[in-house]
């Protein structure tokens, strides 16, 4: 295996990407990926996370600015950067027709990795997966979260020095979830870069070293999950109406109220940043039924990274677009 | 070849004839197409006075080497669908971003699809043999006859795979199959003897590859070689080289947005 000379894996010295249309995807992005930690990349839709994976994957090329990846220009992929970098794109990229096993056996040859070893590395990344039961089945009778799996594992097959993965554990059952995260520490105690982008806020507290806040392009702060939680981190109040609160006027006499830092409102599903005061909660619930809203569902969340986003954007990326929350372990109130 | 590119080369052709083993409908069904070729044309045209031909030869002799090469030039055509589908999955994607070399990877499927097009011209051609038609197998010539149709295959699958890798899309590859196959056939000599076309369509069939290829096979197959096809082997393999390098180059681009 080639030698890297450079202490991190990869950098940025203020990067840039539009897109067409005057979008912006990235913005002066001055990044670092250090090797022999698991780096986790959190933002909203269109925070420019992928667009940032695919530069330092060599698939996209910035407008201006450096990328280094492993002492190479990405834009270059030469041999030697392909055989160093392994990415997992969010869909899983599998041929339906092969069996699980088949896949692994044509990744190793295109890898070139010996056939002496295999063996021994498809029965590790098996395990590590817990694909051990499936791979002599065909990828078309695998559920939606076995293909991760094994698309995950397809990417880990060369024991690459810097692991890009993006939304790893989207359709992946709470055991899968864990087996990846614990699988992408394990490999950055080995010495690895890893990259990871996840809205799976529970796991990258639990097992990243670093987590990176991206905002409309922007890198917002990078820091230890601890620290971000500590320093940005409020309680958050996420509460289910039973009708939409559409009005402004309502939205701004509600968000004047003493203790509320922030608020963001999709439909019928509210968020609220609340300062460390017990009372906030009352005096809100109090205001709303005042303006003849009813609360169906109210769930406080201790200080966490989602909350710490929260209180720097003003964006809960847990509600999506149409209203609905993402399922949350958080305890309700 | 490094043991690295063999390897390489060796898991794309297989993967290539797993695809198709394990979806063999579509490899029965395009024999259908042919038979109905020969049975309709063969028997429609059997009166068809080929003057400028040998004598004894009958419209069915003289058509099943045409319609041999006309199912491998449909076949060929095809073969960028499966691009589209590895490319809409990110298979594609995946697998050009390993180290494995980009002629090694569409060298696999080329061949993989060539070797499949020929054993359908070889079940095509019995099918031929089964409903009447009289052949002249010879070694020799057979094995140009071979060698002209795998390199006319290998030229007409690089010119799919690059218009798959371009556009992406599979209405676009619907347009080329339509839009290209019917006006090839049709100004070839697969169903008509060039000689007995009008001067301009004669000219256009001249130039045409399937032509090449077309006659190539006849010749070998009713004649055991009449004429030398020395010539017509040297230009279908520089058309196959020139189309496979510049199909490559295709391939690093159609992952890359800039």
């Amino acid at each position: 295996m080639p030698t890297i000379d450079s202490a991190s894996a990869a950098s940025t010295t203020a990067v840039c990407k539009s897109f067409p249309g005057g979008i912006v995807a990235l913005h002066n992005v001055d990044f670092d990926i250090p090797f022999g930690q698991v780096t986790a990349i959190v933002g909203a839709n269109g925070s420019g996370k992928t667009t940032l994976l695919r530069i330092f994957c060599g698939l996209l090329n910035q407008d201006s600015g450096q990328v280094r990846v492993l002492d190479q220009d990405p834009r270059d992929r030469g041999k030697t950067f392909r055989s160093l970098i392994g990415y997992a794109s969010q869909d899983p990229a599998l041929d339906h027709e092969m069996t699980g096993h088949e896949t692994l056996a044509f990744f190793a040859a295109l890898y070139g990795i010996k056939k002496g070893t295999r063996q021994e590395r498809f029965a590790q990344l098996a395990t590590d997966f817990g694909l051990n039961d499936h791979l002599s089945r065909r990828v078309r009778l695998y559920s939606g979260g076995l293909r991760k799996r094994l698309h995950l594992a397809v990417g880990l097959i060369h024991d690459p020095r810097f692991i890009v993965v993006d939304e790893p554990t989207a359709g992946l059952d709470p055991s899968g979830c864990d087996f990846f995260w614990s699988v992408m520490r394990s490999r950055a105690e080995q010495g690895r870069a890893v990259l990871v982008v996840s809205h799976d806020m529970d796991h990258v507290a639990r097992y990243s070293n670093r987590v990176a806040l991206f905002d409309k392009g922007a890198l917002l702060l990078c820091d230890t999950p601890s620290n971000i939680v500590s320093r940005h981190g409020a309680p958050m109040l996420q509460l289910t109406l039973n009708a939409p609160l559409e009005d402004e006027k309502i939205q701004q006499q509600i968000s004047a109220t003493p203790g509320v830092n922030r608020m963001h409102v999709v439909a019928r599903q509210v968020t609220i940043s609340l300062a460390k005061d017990d009372e906030v909660q009352e005096r809100v619930l109090e205001k709303l039924k005042q303006f003849g809203f009813e609360t169906v569902v109210i769930q406080r969340k201790t200080p966490d990274i989602l909350s710490a986003y929260f209180n720097l954007t003003g964006r809960d990326f847990s509600v999506k677009a149409g209203g609905s929350r993402r399922k949350s372990k958080q305890k309700a109130a | 070849m490094t043991r690295g590119n063999w390897a390489v080369l060796k898991v794309v052709f297989r993967r290539t004839w797993l695809k198709t083993l394990r979806r063999p409908v579509v490899l029965i069904f395009s024999f259908l197409q042919p038979l109905m070729w020969m049975l309709f044309f063969g028997f429609l045209f059997h009166r068809y006075a080929l003057d400028s031909f040998g004598e004894g030869i009958s419209y069915l002799d003289f058509l099943v080497p045409g319609v041999c090469a006309m199912t491998v030039l449909f076949g060929a055509s095809q073969s960028g669908i499966s691009l589209i589908f590895d490319m809409r999955s990110q298979f594609f994607s995946r697998m050009l971003s390993t180290p494995a070399d980009a002629r090694m990877l569409l060298g696999g499927k080329v061949i993989a699809d060539v070797s499949r097009l020929l054993v359908q011209a070889i079940v095509v051609c019995a099918l031929g043999w089964l409903i009447g038609a009289r052949l002249d197998v010879a070694f020799r010539p057979l094995l140009q006859a071979i060698l002209a149709l795998a390199l006319f295959a290998a030229a007409f699958c690089c010119i799919s795979c690059l218009i798959a890798m371009t556009s992406q899309s599979q209405e676009s590859m619907a347009v080329f199959i339509h839009v290209v196959n019917m006006p090839l056939l049709f100004t070839s000599s697969a169903l008509v003897p060039a000689k007995q076309m009008p001067a301009w369509l004669e000219t256009i069939a001249g130039w045409n590859p399937l032509t090449l290829a077309v006659d190539i096979c006849r010749d070998a197959l009713l004649f055991g070689e009449r004429h030398s096809s020395l010539k017509g082997l040297i230009v279908l393999a520089i058309l196959a080289v020139l189309l496979f390098v510049i199909a490559v180059r295709g391939m690093s681009r159609a992952t890359h947005d800039r």
